[in-house]
């Protein structure tokens, strides 16, 4: 079973990341901002990582950056808001395999993923 | 699964963590908010105030993208607007004026509304268009960012190619893609072929350049172009390219030629820093995983259970002493240290659950800086607002039970404690005046206060008022001490105001405030200094589920004191009686104080049967006052649950609740201050007739 990383700093989007991908049988773990991504992702090694831009304590590029440096290898899934446009392009210059636009659409997240676990 | 109104489907769970997330942003929101309004232009000047348009902003975009998220639309809309607004305001682009702060702290007010209807699963209220707009004209207007690369021909591209390294030999595959305009940020999938073929390439060109895609919008009808050399895996390009979302057409043309010398130099392209999302300061709140959130419903059920369960426990314990009357003294000595043992059991686990229904006073009191700061643009007070005490811990009902009364105080301080700036300067003070709003634990109570600086109350506009309502005569009026005129205050039907005002209002007035706090078996005390200010005084119980206290009897009945209002137990042989008028008084510390009888004021009930020196005086305290209870004995101290006395009993004066015994019978916890003033109620009736 895929582990996924659920970064995100608000609860629901966790909750609701977690509902949909708990569903289909993927272990999901959740960080709440940049730096716990990067503890927990050391400790688990997680397959694939879903994570947000604008977060508290390290937002989601500088978190890119430091998986990046650990793990060149590391799948992150950049999910971002429209309007976040360039920072998502640095986001792909930097290393993220792909990314995702709020607001979440459940068969977009699930493509994406199946299609980078694949 | 439910379907609200909205049409959105959340469960019970998802629907709280929602509406919490939401009323902590908005909360987080508009503490910003009001420091941004409090400097007065002064604000941004300083690196903690970045870090706090940082979490302004924050705030707006988890709103919106958690609204987003389910389609709750009046809410992604208003929460988009402000992020937007707030993006302006915190990369410099727009000043953080007091307008800004305004209109802001006007959205939060609507936003809540609309988070309330979801806590309802009720149907949104509408949000005001003007709202949005007046944001978006505040707002920096975003220029959309093209991708505005020249658009290079084929034959550029592979001159450019041609002009690059020498000494590759192979063929040149050139990928045509056309991008869907209906993905998400077209641009970047553009790049995203761009990036999957210089993995798979040796080298390649492409149009667009990489360099040139840096906005979100592709021209050139989403079209691009890439030529490669180099390829291992024709195959393998196919798939990558065709796998990346958005892409509609994949054209890979195979072109026998020559290598050129060297590719072009557009290569070394690092992953530079693109700082739209500057690096976020450390914000207070983190995700603590020690700690999990719980329904209040939960925790009632919970306490309800407990309590249930002490009641049993009293039972029981009380059984066994029996068990010796039938010569099982063994057996009952036996059942009693097992009892013994689960009653310490319950008793902690009781305090246990009663500790986590503890939350600080600040998840009110927060609230209120918002309020007052209403209250003052819409009055001609000037006055500062502090808080102290906020982190004084309370349970969580007793938090419910006093908001609307602390609403009411707050109110009542600005519009008629503290007087206009131009009579306080007539007076010799400062015009700008200060309530204050303060909360600490005084032994088993929570003491909450507010208390202003302003005129103090007027006891004889007072009892005029209270005469002119028919509340009381001149008779009355007469006897009636300052604590009995202020307490006039809280009469049904009184009110001090000689305007409606717009703050104040009319129609509920202390009398609610009262009856709330009483409800939940507190008291309200008022302190009156004239000319230097007043304090109304909140005393409430540590828990609102159990009381220690002292049992007694009068007549063939229990009745259940709590020990807080309680000074003293004195035998009736040891005390001389001073029999001067109506009521007998009672030495005491140096003082004479009343001594009454339960029947005095509750006729109906058993009478004490001590006529001469075999019962009990308990000494009740008062407020700072004390009087004398007289009662046939004294049974013992117990920790006794609180049953609520409802309809249609409803509110005794004098009578706070009711408990229920070890023997399954109930008894009437007593109110010392509704007692008191019951009895001096009768008292002055009494002198009337």
């Amino acid at each position: 079973m895929s582990k996924i990383l659920v970064v995100d700093d608000a609860e629901f989007m966790r909750m609701r990341y977690k509902k949909l991908l708990s569903g289909e049988g993927y272990e999901v773990l959740e960080a709440g901002n940049g730096q716990e991504a990067v503890q927990i992702y050391e400790k688990e090694g997680p397959d694939l990582v879903l994570m947000d831009i604008t977060m508290p304590v390290m937002d989601g590029m500088e978190a890119l950056k430091e998986l990046i440096s650990r793990d060149a290898d590391a799948r992150v899934i950049m999910s971002s808001a429209l309007g976040q446009e360039r920072v998502v392009l640095s986001a792909i210059k930097g290393g993220a395999k792909d990314f995702l636009v709020k607001p979440f659409k459940p068969d977009n997240v699930l493509a994406t993923v199946k299609k980078h676990l694949a | 699964m439910d379907w609200d109104a909205e049409g959105i489907d959340l469960s019970a769970e998802e629907r709280m963590t929602l509406v919490t997330e939401a009323e902590e942003e908005l909360d987080r929101a508009e503490d910003v908010l009001l420091q941004i309004e409090a400097a007065a232009g002064n604000f941004g000047r300083r690196d903690e105030d970045q870090e706090r348009l940082d979490t302004l902003f924050r705030s707006m975009h988890t709103l919106k993208g958690n609204a987003a998220s389910i389609g709750w639309e009046g809410m992604t809309g208003l929460a988009h607007a402000a992020e937007d607004l707030m993006q302006g305001v915190r990369d410099g682009e727009v000043p953080p004026a007091e307008a800004v702060a305004d209109v802001l702290l006007r959205s939060v007010d609507v936003m809540r509304g609309l988070t309330a209807a979801m806590a309802a699963g009720k149907a949104s209220p509408a949000v005001p268009p003007a709202l949005v707009e007046e944001m978006q004209a505040l707002s920096v207007p975003t220029a959309e960012e093209y991708y505005a690369g020249d658009s290079r021909s084929s034959t550029d591209l592979l001159r450019q190619l041609e002009a690059g390294e020498e000494d590759l030999d192979g063929p040149i595959f050139e990928v045509k893609v056309m991008i869907s305009a209906d993905t998400d940020i077209p641009a970047v999938r553009a790049l995203q072929v761009i990036l999957a073929c210089e993995e798979e390439a040796a080298q390649m060109v492409s149009d667009p350049a990489k360099d040139d895609i840096d906005g979100g919008i592709l021209d050139d009808g989403g079209r691009v172009t890439c030529y490669l050399a180099g390829i291992d895996d024709p195959a393998m390009l196919q798939t990558r390219v065709g796998d990346i979302e958005g892409v509609e057409a994949v054209e890979i043309n195979r072109q026998e030629k020559g290598l050129p010398d060297h590719l072009s130099e557009e290569e070394e392209d690092t992953a530079e820093e693109d700082n739209g999302e500057a690096s976020d300061a450390s914000l207070v709140r983190s995700a603590d995983a020690r700690q999990i959130r719980v329904d209040v419903a939960l925790m009632d059920r919970l306490m309800n259970q407990v309590v249930e369960m002490v009641i049993n426990r009293n039972r029981l314990s009380s059984l066994i002493d029996t068990l010796g009357d039938h010569g099982l003294a063994d057996l009952s000595e036996e059942m009693g240290a097992t009892v013994e043992q689960m009653a310490g059991i319950t008793t902690s686990l009781q305090e246990d659950i009663m500790q986590t229904r503890l939350v600080p006073l600040d998840n009110l009191f927060r609230r209120f800086p918002r309020m007052m700061r209403n209250l003052r643009k819409s009055s001609s007070k000037e006055f500062e607002f502090t808080i102290d005490g906020g982190d004084t811990e309370i349970d969580r009902s007793l938090l419910d039970a006093i908001g609307d009364p602390l609403i009411h105080i707050l109110r009542n301080a600005v519009d008629h404690g503290v007087e206009d700036p131009a009579v306080r300067e007539a007076n010799g003070k400062d015009p700008v005046a200060h309530i204050r709003l303060s909360a600490f634990r005084q032994e088993n109570y929570i003491m909450v206060e507010v208390a202003d600086d302003g005129g103090g109350l007027d006891t004889d506009a007072i009892a005029a008022q209270a005469k002119e309502r028919g509340l009381i005569d001149v008779d009355s009026e007469r006897r009636m001490s300052e604590e009995d005129v202020l307490d006039l205050l809280f009469t049904n039907g009184f009110s001090t105001s000689e305007e409606v005002t717009e703050i104040s209002g009319r129609g509920v007035g202390l009398d609610v405030v009262r009856r709330d706090v009483e409800e939940v078996n507190g008291t309200v005390l008022v302190e009156n200094h004239p000319g230097r200010g007043s304090a109304f005084r909140l005393s409430l119980p540590l828990t609102v589920t159990t009381v220690r206290s002292l049992l007694v009897d009068i007549g063939s009945q229990v009745y259940v004191i709590p020990l807080g209002s309680i000074r003293e137990t004195i035998r009736l042989e040891a005390v001389d009686l001073h029999h001067t008028g109506d009521t007998p008084m009672l030495p005491f510390r140096g003082d004479y104080i009343p001594l009454f009888r339960l029947e005095d004021f509750f006729p109906e009930c058993d009478r004490a049967a001590s006529g001469g020196d075999e019962g009990y005086i308990v000494v009740l305290s008062m407020d700072r006052r004390d009087y004398g209870l007289l009662v046939d004995g004294l049974l013992g101290e117990e920790e006794s649950v609180i049953k609520p006395l409802r309809r249609p009993i409803g509110n005794i004066p004098g009578i706070s609740s009711a408990t229920i015994r070890p023997d399954g019978r109930v008894a009437l916890i007593l109110d010392a201050n509704g007692l008191f003033k019951e009895m001096r109620r009768t008292a002055r009736r009494a002198v009337n007739e």
